[in-house]
């Protein structure tokens, strides 16, 4: 077991526990900050993020340390960090108290520092733990990514999409043209057009602006009255030309 | 002026007729079959340069997929085929583009719109032929949405990692959605953003989608989900 050159923040007011912390924490390779009040941890935290955090309950001028888990909860890149209670107080509705609050572990002061130990470890391999790749069955399950894009032209077989996706050849697509519904809703045109179809790209995406891309589409499945429809469109805004 | 042989298979005897006195004139040579053995033996003994397949055969419901599947699998033909179909369904469509097929008509269709689709497709012109070409939309109606299927990498606290045939530039808002999703996040659909991009081959692509740092829930969501995977 080895903490080489994990970062643990040390919190508690009582300067022999820190010391007595630290000597434990660096004599496994560890590198530790020690802060006595939560200003002075907020302010170390600005700048850095440990690997862990030993928190002390009862800290000065009355302040709790279950006050320092509140404001952690609510900042995404603290709220990673595994925190361990190291506390005095070992009352049971305590204990609970702070686990609901995301505490990682509680560690009952004065401790033996092999059990210390221990509990950072143990803590710190769940955190690497928190990560996962996907197996079958799941490879199989579809995510479906959609984004905004700009219908740039349309006609009864194919269409052009401007979007930030860069399609490669043959891949397929669902596109929801929302804009010609806009259109009909606007002018008042009552046409038998299913704003959703699925296309296919039989060429690769032309880059366009930066980051935007033109893909050539092939629309599928048009009926009849679907390409009479677009038809009539098309000559509409030929018309307003 | 190149014919194109085209061969059908459709047991519908008047959509059969239907499609002789439209494209039997022109540039269209075609032949129609009734019955899947028929349309095999011409398939093998002449040299087409697409097939017209309808999904509902006299074989079966559907059978005109398990056709287009031995066509691609068995005997390994790359030849254009166009599912023929009274329906519009999605699922039915992206179900035909899975077993191989190369595009999808609605019955009853447009021939003019047919006509550009083969010669689009059979002479590779990237310009679509005819008078039929995609003509530009006023900019005040160009919205729409675009969503492209991705398969699950791997998962972190900070984000998703998916594989797919299509690249999604950084910094954009993507919505993603599916099963898997709902699953881990506990929401339908998730506004998440893409914060890097590789290419693994010519046609497979990697992006990560983050989870917002102000975000929490999903997060947590997401951790609750792989310590239960990961069985810590």
């Amino acid at each position: 077991m080895n903490l080489q050159s994990t970062k643990i923040l040390v919190i508690d007011d009582d300067p022999k526990f820190r010391i007595l912390t630290n000597k434990i924490l660096t004599s496994q390779g560890a590198v530790v900050k020690e802060c006595e009040d939560l200003n002075s941890a907020f302010d170390y935290l600005k700048n850095n993020i440990p690997d862990l955090i030993l928190l002390d309950l009862q800290l000065s001028n009355d302040v709790h340390g279950s006050e320092f888990l509140k404001i952690r909860n609510t900042v995404a890149k603290l709220a990673r960090i595994p925190v361990i209670i190291c506390s005095s107080d070992n009352r049971r509705e305590m204990v609970t108290n702070v686990i609901d609050l995301g505490v990682n572990d509680y560690i009952i002061k004065p401790y033996r520092p092999d059990w210390l130990i221990k509990k950072i470890y143990r803590c710190l391999k769940e955190q690497d733990a928190v990560a996962f790749t996907f197996t079958e069955p799941m490879l199989q399950q579809k995510i479906t990514v959609s984004c905004e894009a700009d219908l740039i032209a349309l006609g009864e077989a194919s269409c052009i999409i401007r979007s930030p996706i860069s399609f490669s050849r043959l891949s397929e697509t669902k596109i929801t043209l929302e804009g010609i519904s806009e259109y009909m809703k606007k002018n008042d045109v009552k046409i038998d057009f299913n704003p959703q179809k699925i296309c296919r790209s039989n060429f690769s995406s032309r880059p366009s602006a930066k980051g935007q891309y033109d893909t050539l589409l092939t629309l599928l499945g048009v009926s009849e009255k679907e390409a009479h429809e677009i038809r009539k469109l098309k000559s509409g805004w030929a018309d307003k030309k | 002026m190149k014919k194109f042989n085209i061969l059908s298979v459709d047991d519908d005897p008047n959509f059969n007729k239907l499609l002789q006195h439209k494209l039997n004139q022109g540039m269209f040579n075609l032949i129609t079959t009734a019955t899947t053995k028929d349309f095999f033996s011409h398939l093998s003994e002449n040299v087409w340069d697409a097939c017209l397949v309808d999904v509902n055969l006299k074989e079966g419901h559907e059978a005109g997929f398990t056709l287009v599947k031995y066509i691609r699998e068995h005997l390994k033909n790359p030849i254009p085929i166009l599912i023929i179909s009274h329906d519009d369904d999605h699922v039915k469509i992206a179900h035909a583009l899975e077993c191989g097929a190369t595009d999808y008509l609605t019955k009853p269709f447009d021939f003019d719109m047919f006509t550009t689709k083969i010669t689009y497709l059979l002479e590779e012109n990237q310009d679509l032929a005819g008078q039929l070409k995609a003509r530009p939309v006023p900019s005040l109606y160009r919205s729409c949405r675009t969503s492209a299927d991705f398969t699950p990498q791997s998962i972190n606290e900070e984000g998703i990692t998916l594989i797919g045939p299509c690249c999604v530039s950084k910094g954009v808002m993507v919505e993603v959605g599916g099963p898997l999703i709902a699953e881990i996040l506990e929401s339908d659909i998730v506004r998440l953003m893409v914060t890097r991009n590789s290419k693994l081959d010519a046609e497979t692509y990697s992006i990560f989608l983050e989870f917002g740092e102000e975000d929490l829930k999903l997060v947590e969501n997401a951790r609750k989900w792989i310590l239960k995977k990961s069985g810590v």
